[in-house]
């Protein structure tokens, strides 16, 4: 310290300093680290958890959005004009053909 | 729990490199080896030793979580202290109060419980000044802190913090019944 200073009071300090008992104040403090750093795998895992499920909702939708497109374009086939000329053909092949009795 | 007094005979650089690295045992002598000199200083600032007590538990926590980023072992003990005296202010803006505040009424605060005749200590003398004066002379003589560093940890102007280290020694020297003779402070 190289600003004014009065030596005596320094010395007061110095001699008023009396070491505390370490073993109370620095197991709690050990039992709180603990406590954080399991708190913090937890929340680690949590993440994790979290992430995957929303990957997993992710590729559930994708899927079924991709499955569903599939099967309404199969259900428009049915439904379209080409669809109906396409069964009016097949049925007058099939009327063409039957001879009954 | 992990053991303790595995690195007590350890040099403090290396505890605190393997503290950084996530070894809780080094963590934990680490907190043995400092724990008395920051709730020392907690509890000259607090004037309430569950409080104090309370920050320099916080105090290591933070530093438990901010040790990986510590570049150099030598800076530990400034760099927690700063934390320490960090914990205190943020306490002393909680409160509503600051340290920019103009000075507490020192009629106000409660007189030291003891009598006349009965020697005043160090800690109940600290108890009667204001906290920016406490804080500026506790880390001038207890700390051994200079102006410019004193400066740097409170954010107070320099003539600022002159003026509550001189306030605060010519208060403890009526205080202190049982302080020696005190020369002029020298230049």
């Amino acid at each position: 310290m190289t600003d004014d200073v009065d030596r005596n009071l320094m010395r007061t300090f110095a001699a008023a300093a009396t070491p505390l008992p370490a073993d109370d104040f620095t197991g709690r403090l050990m039992l709180r680290v603990t406590w954080r750093r399991r708190s913090q795998v937890v929340a680690r895992v949590v993440a994790v958890v979290v992430l995957l499920f929303l990957v997993g909702a992710f590729a559930t939708h994708c899927f079924v959005t991709v499955s569903l497109l599939a099967a309404e374009r199969f259900g428009e086939l049915l439904i379209s004009p080409s669809g109906w000329m396409l069964s009016l053909l097949v049925a007058v092949v099939v009327l063409r053909r039957w001879r009954p009795g | 729990m992990p053991p303790t007094n595995r690195y007590a005979n350890v040099a403090e650089a290396a505890v605190i490199t393997l503290a950084a690295n996530g070894d809780d045992a080094a963590f934990s002598e680490l907190v043995r080896r400092r724990q008395s000199l920051l709730r020392q200083l907690l509890r000259r600032l607090c004037r309430d030793p569950a409080l104090a007590d309370d920050l320099a538990q916080q105090s290591f926590l933070s530093a438990w979580r901010a040790l990986p980023k510590l570049t150099s072992p030598a800076a530990f003990w400034p760099w927690l202290r700063r934390m320490a005296i960090n914990k205190w202010l943020q306490h002393l803006r909680s409160l509503r109060q600051s340290l920019a505040d103009p000075e507490e009424d020192l009629e106000s605060l409660p007189a030291p419980t003891s009598s006349v005749d009965e020697r005043v200590d160090l800690d109940a003398a600290l108890a009667q000044l204001a906290p920016a004066s406490r804080l500026c002379t506790v880390l001038a003589y207890g700390e051994g802190m200079s102006h410019a560093e004193i400066v740097e940890v409170t954010g107070l102007p320099l003539g600022t913090v002159k003026s509550h280290i001189t306030r605060g020694v010519a208060r403890l020297r009526k205080q202190l019944r049982d302080y020696g003779p005190t020369g002029d402070p020298h230049d």
